[in-house]
């Protein structure tokens, strides 16, 4: 029952509120509006905060006094929202299970496209701040998304990042960002950051840098944040894809669409224009053939930027693109813009599957939404949508489908899902699924500027996927059975596997490599994790925070600050691991160090490295291996992916496997730490293929040995450099075609052929070749070899065989021949005519000195 | 009534009335009336008792409608007679408003039905109406699972790629099929989910299929969590 006093009280409020809500003080108030401003204003102060509702700010808009926020706020574009001197704004602390995307963060949060402007003062400072304060992070913070703020006399505390700048343009003046988690991230290729006079302190981290352009900090103090005042990434990378839109050859409008519904089967071809909410019922159904085009005019009646023609499919829908022919779902602007069209909507759709193959959506605010449906989207893309799909209590199958510069790949809860075979770059947010029944494999998920994967809740299987070059990996949270195997997660700007209040979960058998923090990070955690390969990683293997379960049989190598960093109380069981060749105590940090921190135990120490089966076709983006890998089948390095073989790395390789490289290869052994190339059974020639080189520009291979392959090397269209190499008992030890090739200080021995050439262009110094049938074999044009300094001996059939093919003399003076009659030792042109001569003249009388050949 | 007062009432209004009538659009005229009568009914099957039909003349069923019949019988029973049009009609059950969201406890009939009259301008039309909430909530619970077949699709031995298989659960090929498989790949696998019943499977390289006559596999499908597995070797639509 409400009493008098408060039922007058409420009234009073309610008027004020409208007045300021739901009118909003809006632009510049005239006397008269100044007056009943005052009014309002004195009134107001015996007022508690009001409340602001989800809302998008559609006209200017003016805060003052106390603000209390309980939901997320929109400034969209053209739009400024201004903030008055000594205003006070609360946010209530959330972790929102909303599915909108065109917010940032899962937390309440203030997002601004269009321009805020904050108008402290000395004597009033603005304050932002969690309503409930805790440790910080309690809501989002101010979160500038391509918009614009100029901010004066502000403090930010509680939030996750106090100012989130995403090719955002911001001044600040006097402005303190403390007690957050974040003070400041400035992240994209397209920004302009200035803080003056400021102070950023007492967050975990001052300000993050993931931008093209530094922010401008002038008289700013960034100190005494907690874990780092400046954290500095590189922007995340994906691999090479095709970024141009597909461009259809298009057709006159054939049929044109407002708000209606259609009964029935509905079969579209050609070119569709909806301008209104088109509605399959129940029973009916929408065919879309091969090559149609679908074309949604923008609508905006609540002027929040996002566009509200589409489709509601109750029905059943069939798109059924081919690859040349795709079904195109787009904008029908002449300048189309994320959110121009809202959906294809789906219904309580689960009579039959609707199927989605071959269909290409772009400019959307979610390219797909459904709930209650059965859902398969195959060979598909999604571009340039706030959200590729949404779903929610359904059963989907997600294949072969392509996400491409969405502000949000996919989000999902509640459902049966299979997504495989996916691809994902440079997305702002990857994928976000929640308490589903999950099946994640071999998707590649690269370039994006959150989490790349976050899973929450439910069951999990994550298998065969290529998680690289984001600015975080994955982040499974309160998952309760499921396992992370075989998956390649690297190049995170900060950490590749996060996993906290996680249980009865198995890590096995994943590469976690070279990330910008750590490979691992276990909060309340039970797992078994076991061999991994958690190697490079700039600070730590794996960070545990608290743990129970078993770490065994994992490789850790050349982590920046430690194998294993305990903060927890608790010891740990580690026993059974390889530590890259050092200690335990050496790279572990625990009670040894600090007597406040369990003890990891780790006792039992590996003497040789535990095997590790790459687990992937592909080993894309800057891979690092180290300790001992075992290669199936031939995985390559793709195109713009790099691989480093760290000293002292065996690789072993199955019967007929190999390796192809399309990026860059550095085989880096040294004197003492050699690299190995060999068989994982058999000991005889031909034992496993070859290691190829395709156009792998500024490959290098030194002190390294290659033994029992088909072909050792075997390099096209390469600038290769290789120098202390041993390849022994190959077929042959190393074959090339072009370069240019530098071969120096190596050894080839005991192989059929030492060294083919064909077409090649290459320097062949300081090497010693014997004890092959033919030590080399120049197939054709041999013009371009230059040979010199080398000990050829003991090669049964010739020392140099000229090739049938090459009618060019081969420059091979200044060599030794073993001590015999060089020309014996030789096949060419002068024992059969047509075939190019080595050029022998002069020639050593004694072999060079090339003890340092080759590896010890 | 005098002389005086039916030359200065009834005539006039007689041939004013009259001149109306000439006036009228024919689809006005009384000769052009269809009369639709039916029944209104529970989803139990029991007879729903004030009810309304509501008519409307365009596709746009979401505005007042051009016609709303009197309410049914104690039977169910409804009538009402109207120019002859093509017509959408739905069923409501409402307790309070005519007009505007059916609030809980209203009934309604669903989608929209299209009339089109014909020659004899007595139509009859049946109608069930429900609580939609309530209808969401069952449908809800019961939601469809459909049960999945997985096989090869080849041709003299070969397997085909880049085809599709369909499903019908007649014969009849001069409608579409209902069900729908992705393309299948190099290996010609295909997969295809349905709920469980009798079908008569297909397949085509172009979609939608041609109307033409297929050989079709016939199968019966059982509910499983399990993919059935069905080879399919039938020549190409």
């Amino acid at each position: 029952m409400i009493a008098g006093p408060t039922f007058s009280f409420l009234l009073l409020h309610s008027i004020v509120y409208h007045y300021l809500m739901v009118n909003r003080v809006t632009r510049q108030p005239n006397i008269g509006n100044r007056v009943i401003l005052s009014l309002i204003l004195l009134l107001f102060l015996l007022l508690p905060p009001q409340n602001a509702e989800a809302a998008i700010i559609a006209t200017d808009t003016v805060w003052q006094n106390e603000m209390l926020l309980t939901e997320d706020i929109l400034v969209p574009p053209g739009v400024t929202l201004t903030v008055r001197p000594g205003t006070t704004v609360r946010v209530s602390p959330a972790e929102s299970t909303k599915t909108d995307p065109e917010f940032i963060s899962p937390l309440i949060e203030i997002t601004v496209r269009g321009r805020i402007s904050i108008e402290g003062s000395l004597e009033a400072p603005v304050r932002f701040m969690s309503a409930e304060p805790g440790k910080g992070g309690e809501w989002g913070g101010l979160l500038l998304d391509g918009g614009e703020a100029a901010l004066k006399n502000c403090t930010i505390t509680g939030a996750d990042s106090a100012l989130y700048l995403l090719d955002a343009k911001l001044t600040a003046e006097n402005t303190t960002l403390s007690g957050n988690r974040h003070g400041a991230t400035v992240i994209g290729s397209d920004g302009k950051v200035s803080i003056t006079k400021s102070i950023i302190s007492n967050n975990d981290y001052g300000i993050i840098i993931i931008a093209r352009t530094e922010p401008l900090l002038t008289g700013t103090t960034v100190a005494g944040n907690r874990k780092k005042d400046r954290w500095k990434e590189d922007l995340p990378t994906a691999p090479e894809y095709q970024k141009n839109s597909y461009a259809p050859s298009l057709l006159p409008i054939a049929r044109t669409y407002t708000d209606e519904a259609l009964l029935g089967d509905t079969v579209w071809r050609g070119r569709i224009r909806v301008e209104g909410n088109l509605r399959i019922p129940e029973g009916s159904r929408l065919l879309i053939t091969p090559g149609t085009v679908i074309e949604f005019s923008r609508k905006d009646t609540n002027n929040d930027a996002i566009g509200e023609n589409g489709i509601l499919i109750q029905g059943t829908i069939i798109a059924k693109g081919t690859k040349l022919a795709p079904i195109l779902f787009r904008s029908a602007e002449k300048s189309r813009k994320m959110g121009d069209w809202d959906s294809v909507n789906l219904m309580n759709s689960d009579k039959a599957e609707n199927l989605f193959e071959n269909c290409i959506f772009e400019d959307a605010y979610r390219g797909l939404h459904f709930h209650y449906s059965t859902v398969k989207v195959a060979s598909s893309s999604f571009r340039n949508n706030f959200r590729g799909i949404q779903f929610q209590e359904s059963a989907v199958e997600i294949l072969d489908a392509e996400f491409i510069a969405n502000r949000s790949g996919v989000q999902g809860r509640d459902s049966f899902i299979r997504f495989s075979d996916n691809r994902l770059f440079d997305n702002h947010q990857g994928v976000n699924f929640f308490r589903n029944n999950l099946t994640f494999s071999a998707n590649q998920i690269s370039g994006t500027l959150k989490e790349a994967v976050r899973i929450r809740e439910g069951n999990a299987t994550i298998d065969r996927n290529i998680i690289t070059g984001n600015r975080l990996g994955m982040l499974l949270t309160d998952i309760y059975y499921g396992a992370v195997t075989n998956n390649l997660l690297a190049n995170s700007s900060e950490t590749a596997l996060s996993m906290r209040s996680v249980d009865n979960i198995e890590v096995s058998n994943n590469y976690l490599g070279r990330n910008g923090a750590n490979g691992l990070n276990l909060q309340d955690v039970r797992a078994e994790i076991k061999g991994n390969l958690l190697v490079s990683n700039a600070e730590r293997g794996i960070g545990i925070t608290s743990f129970s379960g078993t770490i065994s049989g994992n490789s850790f190598a050349g982590n920046g600050l430690y194998a294993i960093d305990l903060e927890s109380d608790e010891d740990i069981d580690a026993v059974g691991n390889w530590w890259g060749g050092e200690a335990p105590v050496a790279v572990v940090f625990d009670r040894q160090r600090d007597r406040t921190r369990g003890r990891v135990l780790a006792d039992t120490v590996a003497a040789q490295p535990a095997s590790f089966t790459w687990p992937l076709d592909l080993l894309s983006g800057q891979i690092t291996l180290a300790g001992d890998i075992v290669i199936n089948g031939h995985p390559e390095v793709p195109k713009g992916s790099a691989l480093t073989v760290s000293p002292g790395t065996t690789v072993r390789f199955a019967a007929n496997a190999g390796l192809k490289v399309h990026g860059r290869l550095t085989s880096a052994g040294t004197p003492a730490k050699p690299v190995r190339f060999t068989a994982l059974a058999g000991k005889s020639p031909g034992s496993w293929d070859e290691i190829a080189l395709e156009q792998a520009v500024d490959s290098t291979i030194s002190h390294t040995l290659i033994e029992y392959a088909t072909w050792g090397i075997h390099s096209h269209f390469t600038n290769l450099r290789i120098d202390h190499l041993l390849a022994r008992q190959n077929i042959g030890g190393m074959r090339f075609r072009s370069g240019p090739v530098l071969i120096r200080q190596s050894v080839f021995r005991e192989n059929s052929i030492g060294i083919r050439s064909y077409i090649g262009n290459a320097v062949i110094e300081e090497n010693v070749i014997t004890a092959n049938e033919i030590g080399l074999f120049v197939r054709e044009r041999g013009s371009g070899l230059t040979i010199r300094n080398n000990n050829f001996s003991e090669n049964s059939d010739y020392n140099i065989r000229s090739g049938d093919f090459n009618a060019e003399d081969i420059p091979a003076a200044e060599n030794w021949w073993g001590g015999q009659e060089p020309l014996a030792t030789i096949f060419d042109g002068r024992m059969e005519e047509g075939v190019g001569k080595v050029q022998l003249e002069p020639y050593l009388k004694s072999p060079v000195n090339l003890e340092n050949a080759g590896i010890k | 009534m005098t002389s005086g007062q039916f030359r200065s009432f009834v005539l006039p209004a007689t041939v004013l009335l009259l001149s109306t009538a000439l006036l009228m659009p024919p689809e006005l005229r009384a000769e052009e009336n269809v009369t639709i009568s039916g029944k209104i009914s529970s989803i139990n099957g029991e007879p729903v008792v004030g009810a309304e039909v509501y008519l409307y003349a365009s596709g746009n069923t979401r505005k007042p409608a051009d016609f709303i019949s009197p309410k049914t019988t104690p039977t169910g029973v409804y009538r009402v007679i109207v120019p002859k049009a093509v017509y959408r009609a739905v069923a409501r059950l409402k307790k309070g408003e005519r007009y505007g969201p059916l609030m809980p406890g209203d009934r309604h009939s669903g989608e929209p039905v299209k009339i089109v009259p014909d020659e004899e301008n007595e139509l009859t039309l049946d109608f069930t109406v429900a609580d939609m909430q309530e209808l969401a909530q069952r449908r809800e619970k019961g939601r469809t699972d459909l049960a999945e077949i997985s096989g090869i699709v080849s041709s003299d031995g070969k397997r085909i790629a880049s085809v599709y298989v369909y499903a019908r659960t007649g014969r009849l090929t001069a409608t579409l099929p209902e069900y729908f498989s992705g393309w299948t790949a190099a290996d010609g696998r295909y997969n295809l989910k349905l709920p469980p019943g009798l079908y008569f499977l297909g397949m085509a390289a172009e979609f939608p299929p041609p109307e033409t006559a297929a050989a079709l596999k016939e199968v019966m499908i059982s509910a499983g969590k399990l993919p059935v597995a069905i080879d399919l070797q039938l020549p190409l639509q």
